[in-house]
């Protein structure tokens, strides 16, 4: 009997403890933006500083998409140190993560900044970092970059750079182009080219100095690969015909490019200091926008063999060709994330074209944008988010989505129709 | 999920007693708090552009009588600290959580509980 008893109770102890423990499952969330202040920070010198810095570290993060920073006119308290955070003030505003720092004068006419990060509902310190320069937008950058990578898991992208193209009319027939180079916020641009003929395809070379294009400058179009930093120009290519789409490998040794010297546009990859051209493709069907895989070892270009524009791979050694799209009769202009998982790319659907990823792990693909003739993906390096062109009020203008299709924004942009954008490495 | 939409302790006919009904019928109930919890958790919970579908986190959670948030720690990690930092501030900003007003019920199933994130809508 004892031991009847003793199994019984022992069951129900066993049941007792399987169910104090049960499981909720939680598989659905929000596609929300994190709510994070950006407190000014604190100057303690009797000159005004020439730029905002927490004002730019907002912005910066408003652009990503992932974060909706607070307006500081709703701020109940401006802490710039630790001892004067009261977590309660944020709360009340549902503000996730704070940020407070100081801004102090360093050597050299430079700046530092010393920031934190806090996690209200925690109510902890989960960063302290230092940034500094003697430009306080790069400063500012840089601090977003940390409070970014910090709060997100990924690397910031916001020290980077892009390219694009801007077409003025300055009267009948009578066009201007100009090459620009500018901070990935529209700031700090730089005329780094100009010409009255077109200027084309602009990209970057790995080492986010040196960049390659097409220019008409001389009687035929040419590529061209030029130092931001000098300006020097070097010519690569002048053959008769097409030379075009210029695309830098993964190692900057090689340049991928677009050349109809044997006929038809093919695709072709030039050895950069000897100059040896390897034919890749060969095909009567138009082959051409080519890039490269992060190995470098497979070029990925639009061809239209199957009988409308999809996307390619070959693979340079073996010459091996396998198509990437399949989805509708028009893809095209391919760039990869630099993990290669996601292949962004102009698709038509309807007849109109927008910006589109495959998930070439999962096979899947998502129509990112809802404007008409969106073109030139060009994905930021750390894949958060792609920059395009496209159209507003009958001209270009530069816009990015995030690589979810989850956040669009429209970069601020210059007079005239701006035009295939090119963002940098990690600079 | 269409019964867990349904609010908890909605009346329901009685039925005829049997030797295994009230328990069927505390599952239930239970199944329909543990739905609530569910959702409340669901509308606060924002994922970082990291998240990826098959990261899993598992918190346990200990609420007070009244469904208020005694603390939450993490048992299992995703390996993505922004990840489980989503998590986690999920269940701080929902704060509390409809639990039965039954002392013994709540003792038994709701003062500990375990959660296990495990995104099933996202894109990637």
């Amino acid at each position: 009997m004892l031991v009847r008893y003793f199994i019984v109770g022992f069951l129900a102890l066993l049941a007792s403890i399987a169910r104090a423990e049960l499981t909720v499952e939680i598989t659905k969330g929000l596609d929300d933006a994190i709510p994070i202040a950006i407190v000014p920070f604190g100057w303690s010198q009797p000159n005004r500083l020439p730029e905002d810095v927490s004002a730019i570290v907002s912005a910066d993060l408003y652009r990503s998409g992932q974060f909706k920073p607070l307006d500081r006119a709703d701020m109940l308290s401006r802490p710039t140190e630790a001892s004067q955070v009261f977590y309660r003030d944020w709360r009340v505003l549902k503000t996730e993560y704070l940020v407070i720092g100081k801004l102090i004068p360093a050597e050299a006419g430079r700046y530092r900044a010393d920031f934190e990060i806090f996690d209200v509902f925690q109510q902890r310190s989960i960063k302290k970092a230092t940034v500094a320069s003697n430009n306080l937008r790069a400063l500012a950058h840089a601090a977003s970059d940390i409070i970014y990578q910090t709060l997100t898991g990924i690397r910031g992208a916001f020290s980077t750079r892009m390219l694009y193209v801007t077409m003025e009319r300055m009267g009948p027939k009578k066009q201007r182009y100009r090459l620009y180079v500018a901070d990935v916020d529209g700031y700090n641009d730089r005329i780094i080219l100009e010409s009255p003929e077109p200027i084309l395809s602009p990209t970057w070379a790995p080492n986010g100095r040196h960049v390659a294009y097409v220019s008409f400058q001389s009687t035929r179009p040419s590529i061209y690969i030029q130092d931001t930093v000098t300006g020097r120009q070097q010519k690569i290519t002048g053959f008769p015909g097409l030379n075009g789409a210029p695309s830098f490998s993964p190692d900057g040794k090689r340049l991928a490019m677009v050349l109809s010297k044997d006929g038809n546009p093919e695709i072709y990859v030039m050895e950069l200091t000897s100059g040896r051209l390897q034919r890749i493709t060969n095909h009567y069907a138009i082959d051409t926008e080519p890039t490269w895989t992060p190995d470098g070892q497979h070029v990925v270009f639009t061809s239209e063999r199957g009988g409308s524009p999809q996307i390619y791979r070959q693979h340079i050694a073996s010459g091996k060709v396998e198509r990437l799209t399949f989805d509708g009769n028009y893809n095209a202009r391919p760039a990869l994330t630099p993990d290669g998982r996601f292949l962004a790319m102009v698709h038509r659907s309807n007849g109109v074209f927008h910006i589109a990823v495959k998930d070439l792990v999962r096979g899947t693909l998502n129509v990112l944008t809802e404007t008409d003739l969106d073109e030139s993906p060009s994905i930021a390096p750390n894949a958060s988010m792609i920059l395009y062109a496209t159209m507003h009020g009958g001209r270009g203008v530069l816009s990015a989505v995030s690589l979810d299709g989850r956040v669009t924004v429209r970069l601020p942009s210059r007079f005239g129709d701006v035009r295939e954008p090119s963002w940098s490495p990690f600079l | 999920m269409k019964q867990l939409d349904q609010k908890p302790k909605q009346p329901s006919p009685a039925p005829v007693p049997t030797a295994t009904s009230t328990s069927d019928k505390e599952q239930d109930e239970i199944q329909q708090y543990l739905g609530v919890i569910q959702q409340t958790i669901s509308r606060y919970w924002i994922r970082p552009p990291s998240a990826r579908t098959g990261m899993v986190v598992t918190l346990r959670i200990n609420l007070l009588p009244g469904g208020e948030l005694n603390d939450v720690n993490v048992i299992e990690s995703s390996g993505n600290a922004a990840f489980d930092r989503s998590a986690i501030l999920a269940v701080q900003k929902a704060g509390r959580f409809s639990v039965p007003s039954d002392p013994a019920k709540f003792d038994r199933y709701f003062r500990s509980l375990r959660l296990r994130f495990n995104p099933e809508d996202l894109r990637y």
